[in-house]
């Protein structure tokens, strides 16, 4: 980072609130319900309602524009009196990326309303921010996370985002979409009485339809979603709206269209990927990213594919480990996976891209799981329990009764069943539940975030003008400054050991300090090349030679990319 | 060149609605970047623009020191106008002379340089300073040549690994240690170590030694991430995205040819081999060799080149043309040295050019993992040999903590392993250097290391190429290729020798060998143009089946050498098929799906038939839509009538 700062941690802790608290709450200047989904519209308001009550803490930038135009909304989250939020390691945290996966706006949101109000009030969380800052956009599909709540939906779709795209390949482009029959803002399903169907109607359950063995008669036919066939090509809703799957959209180990399906025509071909990835390149203090999907209770992290395998060395394996487990102790029926193995090759994802091109230690969660329902163990509840989860605890509202409807192609026809919120997306009395853990896993991971101090410095007369300064910088935090990936790949910039202010006429790495003889590094020793960074709580020790006199006063600085550079002043004197 | 200017003044005025140019991106640098579009004017008997007619993709100087490929391309564009344009009535030629023009006008304007990547700052060596440490004219000769140490100091970072060929001092080659020859000369890009961290050149403006960009690494397909010259990103550069960006509003582009530094014609890529994921194909899809390699052939007659260097897939415009976009790429050099062009005299048969392709080609790198467990080799060892150094260390100190049992079960497997695997395993557990798997015939390594191999392998045949290509200047072009070694004195080596081929030498013929290579071209161009796909289809026909029921046919015909779709352009489905549609309501139709849709017509006459079985009344009108973005939409009508 260019801004070079002392260390003023622990300086806010003056600042804090007291008396002490007297219960686990935190009053916030804005009031934001964590019980309810929000359009893009009250998502934008509550962040412009935040940035507002919070001006020190928040800065709201608009870092593009979205396919039809609306802003990609980042909140830029730093406390300007430790420095310039570029000076800072820093985390990325986003969400909604796959427009159905709509509580991932939601968590971030949460994230940004819980650090910002307990900023000055809650000891743990005002270190936090008062040592790193936070880059948090909660919508990254704004498009189709408006259509979702605007238009019709199903707990899968959309998922992409609204660029328009032959889906059926007959040189028309989205003319058959789902269409709402009933009006109840879902695409659900369609039966037909049929006495020859293959699906009987379950007699003390009329909301559920089961398939007839091949010797039986049922009595119902599926006629599938609800929709027309709005070209006449046979087929129902197979050319809706958009679109790219924008977590396929990434540059790191992008393959295209016929590889991965919903790539986009090449990396960072749609506004919204671009922007972000624009963000990303162009702050490399970025150390620690999340993004946010649905659904499973997964802890997710890299490699996409296996042959990217060599991405992930030991000792990032090691950082990625120890937060995974954490997460899974803090994240009820989460379970701590691995893309590639548990879940299904990715090519061209965020996350991964974040990872293996960037560095930076990644994580994707996949926000609530079936697990949660009713929290008794770790199986899955059965068909019956999910009915009687919808209907005593959700009261029936993730259900849209089945009511007759006259169809032009299928005539009279019933049309009903689970609705967009049905499946994927938090019950919403266990949003704020799920919004807080979440936003406690990645305080949790912020702080593993590198930070510097100089653990110790010896100055000693070697004879005549000849000093030695011997500095060890210690990184106290579980991530490196350069992961192992980083290192390997030679992503970045290497970090720096800079002597000024006397000749410096040579200069070594110790192992430790008993060791008497320094490994030299051979040119520019006064500005020293650190390739490896500095090591997950662990230090290097460098010696340097420097020609000077009694009382000169030098400058020792360390300098990196993901860590605040630290500075400190030394005096050339002997002891007495 | 004078006379590309008199045959501009010559097609002039003539030309103007027969071509005409757009801006379709700009340089980093703030650059145009071009593409000129060629074909007859207004709609043609379809109905169709230039844009949407079947059209062929003429991209040249991707890199900076081609200059005849950028020549060649003007040049074919206005011998196109001149003779050909029976051709433009029916296809299109669009022509990006200049795909980067900064490394095109930074090599004008400065110090001559090998390399052609764009003026990107980049901080090729980690070290927080962007470009700080290019090349230097030493001998102040106006071009970046070699610069040779004798027996480097031990102060200078530098190693000796070359001598000096004793038949041709002017070349160096690698000592033959098993003769006892020991290195006496280190071998460099000419320059200075301006930044002071013991390395010379090794992060410059416009890559002289490092750094930069190669637009030629940039593309998706293959792409080489975080390697020298590939860019931030893949598509990172503003030349790259502006390539792309327009050839996606181009769909009726169905054939490219790159004149670049890299060949294709002469040498057929392989088939058969795939990156990691195992779909994309870093050579050709089984089922486009036979028309690739006819179009080789048709380009090896009319030229007659008998060798060309290699294509190299990473990153490559070409490959993304290929492989990702979908249509027929081909590349050339446009010129290669004399000797490797088939003279009257020559009396070498016909195959042997196309033959040289054949090894060695790009692949995916084995797995190593896979290559070990081949060999019966346990996983504990499969993990521990492929693992890095760091983690091998930690490997080990895991197996300490094993139990004793568990402990001797292993040593008991690994006294079983093949000898030379158990060896290389006991080197690297008692703290030596890992020797290095064996790997089977033409495998490589692991990612770095088989970058490292590919590297060293065209190192020797370097050699070889480098000798021919002395010849030749000393030959044909009075020693004009090369700057004999002079001693400069070096800021900080002391006595050096400066010299080498001059930049751009090896890519570019003398100008007066350029006029042929543009009749060449043209003539190659002119032949492809004349082979892309096209497609008719026939008025529809009515034949009457019953009362109110008919049988409706129309035929869809390629009359063209090459299929309407490559078959990497199948696989790929990047554009829709062409759809050809009955326009009744679905109840109408009795038979056949309303939607038609054809990935592919063979060329040379092939043809689909498309039937229904339709209810309608006589005195009707049927309607049959043909939609396709790479051939244009039409719309044929019959009448019914009883009679027939």
């Amino acid at each position: 980072m260019k801004r070079t700062r002392n260390m003023l941690i622990g300086a806010a802790a003056a600042l804090l609130t007291s008396p002490a608290i007297a219960q686990e709450h935190i009053p916030g200047k804005v009031e934001i319900p964590f019980n309810r989904y929000n359009t893009y519209v009250e998502l934008e308001s509550h962040l412009k309602a935040l940035a507002a009550a919070y001006p020190d803490l928040i800065e709201l930038r608009s870092i593009g524009k979205s396919g039809q135009g609306r802003d990609m909304w980042l909140a830029i989250i730093n406390s300007p009196k430790t420095g310039p939020h570029e000076s800072k390691p820093a985390m990325w945290i986003d969400g909604n990326i796959h427009a159905n996966e709509i509580q991932g706006a939601e968590t971030v949101l949460y994230s940004i309303w819980y650090l910002t109000k307990a900023y000055g009030v809650n000891e743990d969380l005002t270190k936090l921010l008062d040592t790193y800052s936070f880059y948090m956009l909660p919508c990254v599909n704004p498009d189709s996370r408006s259509y979702f709540f605007e238009h019709e939906g199903t707990p899968h779709f959309p998922r992409w985002n609204q660029r328009p795209v032959d889906n059926d390949r007959d040189g028309l482009v989205d003319e058959d979409g789902p269409d709402d029959l009933d009006g109840d803002g879902s695409i659900t399903t369609m039966w037909k009485e049929d006495p020859n169907g293959r699906w009987r109607r379950d007699r003390d359950d009329p909301r559920i339809f089961t398939r007839v063995a091949a010797d039986e008669k049922g009595d119902w036919t599926y006629l599938g979603q609800e929709g027309i066939d709005n070209d006449g090509d046979g087929r129902t809703n197979e050319d809706g709206p958009g679109g790219d799957d924008m977590n396929r959209n990434w540059p790191g180990d992008w393959k295209p269209n016929y590889i991965q399906y919903g790539a986009g025509t090449y990396p960072f071909s749609n506004p919204e990927t671009r922007a972000i990835g624009t963000w990303m390149y162009d702050h490399p203090n970025i150390a620690a990213y999340q993004s946010y999907h649905n659904s499973g209770g997964m802890i997710l992290r890299g490699p996409g594919a296996s042959y990217m395998a060599p991405r992930y060395p030991q000792q990032d394996k090691r950082v990625y480990d120890e937060i995974g487990r954490l997460g899974e102790l803090i994240l009820p029926y989460y379970d701590y996976l691995i893309i590639h193995k548990d879940l299904y090759d990715v090519h061209g994802g965020e996350a991964t891209w974040a990872g293996e091109s960037l560095g930076i230690i990644s994580f994707t969660n996949e926000l609530w799981t079936a697990g949660k329902y009713f929290q008794r163990d770790n199986e899955r509840p059965s068909s019956e329990q999910m009915w009687t989860f919808r209907d005593k605890l959700q009261f029936g509202q993730a259900y849209t009764p089945l009511t007759e409807y006259d169809h032009p192609e299928h005539g009279k026809v019933l049309i009903g069943g689970l609705n967009k919120y049905s499946a994927r997306n938090t019950p919403t009395f266990m949003l704020e539940e799920e919004c807080h853990r979440n936003f406690a896993f990645t305080m949790f991971h912020a702080d593993q975030m590198p930070t510097l101090s100089f653990e110790k410095i010896e100055v000693e007369h070697a004879g005549g003008r000849l000093w030695t300064v011997t500095v060890e910088v210690r990184n106290e935090k579980l991530i490196p400054t350069r992961t192992g990936v980083a290192k390997k790949r030679g992503i970045g910039a290497n970090d720096r050991i800079v002597l000024e202010g006397a000749q410096v006429v040579a200069s070594g790495s110790l192992s430790s300090w008993r060791d008497k003889t320094i490994s030299e590094v051979r040119h520019e020793p006064g500005r020293v090349q650190l390739a490896s960074g500095i090591g997950s709580r662990s230090s290097v020790i460098h010696r340097f030679y420097v020609q000077g006199d009694e009382g000169d006063r030098l400058t020792v600085r360390l300098e990196s990319e993901k860590a605040l550079n630290i500075e400190t002043e030394i005096t050339l004197k002997t002891d007495e | 060149m004078a006379l590309c200017s008199a045959l501009i003044l010559i097609s002039g005025a003539n030309a103007q609605n027969w071509s005409s140019s757009t801006v379709i991106g700009t340089s980093r640098a703030g650059r145009p970047i071009e593409v000129r579009t060629l074909g007859a004017p207004g709609t043609d008997d379809l109905g169709r623009t230039r844009d949407e007619r079947p059209a062929l993709l003429i991209v040249a100087g991707v890199q900076g020191q081609h200059a005849i490929g950028r020549l060649a391309a003007r040049g074919v564009g206005e011998r196109l106008l001149e003779g050909h344009r029976d051709l433009l009535e029916s296809h299109t030629v669009y022509i990006i002379d200049t795909l980067n023009p900064d490394a095109a006008g930074w090599l004008s304007g400065r110090v001559a340089m090998e390399f052609g990547r764009t003026l990107t700052p980049t901080d090729a060596d980690h070290d927080g300073r962007l470009d700080e440490d290019g090349a230097d004219d030493l001998n102040a000769d106006g071009q970046i040549t070699m610069m040779r140490v004798a027996n480097p100091g031990a102060g200078s970072g530098l190693t000796a690994e070359w001598v000096i060929d004793e038949v041709e001092p002017r070349l160096m080659r690698k000592p033959k240690s098993e003769d006892g020859e020991v290195a006496t000369h280190a071998l460099l890009i000419e320059g200075t170590d301006n930044d002071g961290d013991g390395a010379f050149n090794e992060d410059g403006p416009g890559g002289s030694g490092g750094g930069g960009v190669s637009l030629d690494m940039n593309f998706p397909s293959h792409y080489d991430e975080h390697s020298d010259g590939s860019g931030l990103y893949t598509t990172s550069e503003p030349e790259t995205r502006a390539i792309i960006d327009w050839l996606l509003t181009r769909d009726n582009i169905v054939a490219s040819v790159v004149y670049g530094v890299h060949d294709n014609l002469v040498n057929t890529p392989a088939t058969g081999k795939f990156d990691k994921s195992g779909r994309m194909p870093t050579g050709l899809e089984k089922g486009d060799e036979p028309m690739h390699k006819a179009i080789g052939k048709v380009f090896t007659e009319i030229t007659a080149m008998k060798e060309a260097p290699k294509l190299d897939t990473d990153g490559s415009l070409v490959s993304y043309l290929y492989s990702d976009f979908g249509i027929w790429a081909f590349a050339t050099p446009v010129w290669v040295r004399p000797d490797l062009v088939k003279s009257d005299s020559d009396e070498k048969s016909d195959d042997e050019g196309a033959d040289a392709g054949k090894e060695g080609d790009a692949d995916a790198p084995p797995d190593e993992a896979e290559i070990l467990r081949d060999q019966g080799v346990p996983e504990f060892i499969v993990e521990f040999l492929t693992a890095s150094e760091e983690d091998r260390a930690d490997i080990m100190s895991g197996f300490e903590s094993l139990s004793p049992d568990e402990q001797a079960s292993r040593m008991q497997q690994m006294s079983e392993l093949p000898k030379d695997i158990r060896t290389r395993v006991m080197a690297i557990a008692q703290g030596g250097d890992d020797p290095g798997m064996v790997m089977p015939d033409g495998a490589e390594g692991d990612e770095e290391d088989g970058e490292k191999d590919k590297k060293d392998k065209d190192k020797s045949k370097g050699d070889k190429d480098e000798l021919a290509w002395l010849k030749y200047s000393d030959d044909e072009r009075d020693s004009s290729g090369f700057v004999d070694w002079v001693e400069v004195d070096h800021p900080q080596l002391g006595a050096v020798e400066v010299g080498g081929f001059v930049p751009g030498f090896r890519v570019n013929p003398p100008e007066e060998n350029a006029e042929a290579m543009f009749m060449q071209q043209t003539e190659f161009i002119s032949a492809l143009l004349a082979k892309l796909p096209s497609l008719i289809v026939s008025e529809p026909e009515a034949q009457r089946l019953g009362e109110g029921l008919w049988r409706i046919r129309v035929r869809a015909e390629n009359p063209g050498l090459l299929p309407t779709r490559s078959a990497m352009g199948a696989k790929a489905r990047r554009i829709s098929p062409v759809v050809i549609s009955i326009d009744l309501e679905p109840d109408a139709i009795v038979s056949g799906a309303r939607n038609r849709q054809f990935w592919s017509i063979e060329g040379s006459g092939g043809h689909s038939e498309c039937e229904w079985i339709v209810r309608a009344r006589a005195g009707e009108t049927i309607t049959i839509t043909t939609r396709s973005s790479v051939f244009g939409d039409r719309t044929g009508r019959v009448e019914l009538k009883e009679g027939r």
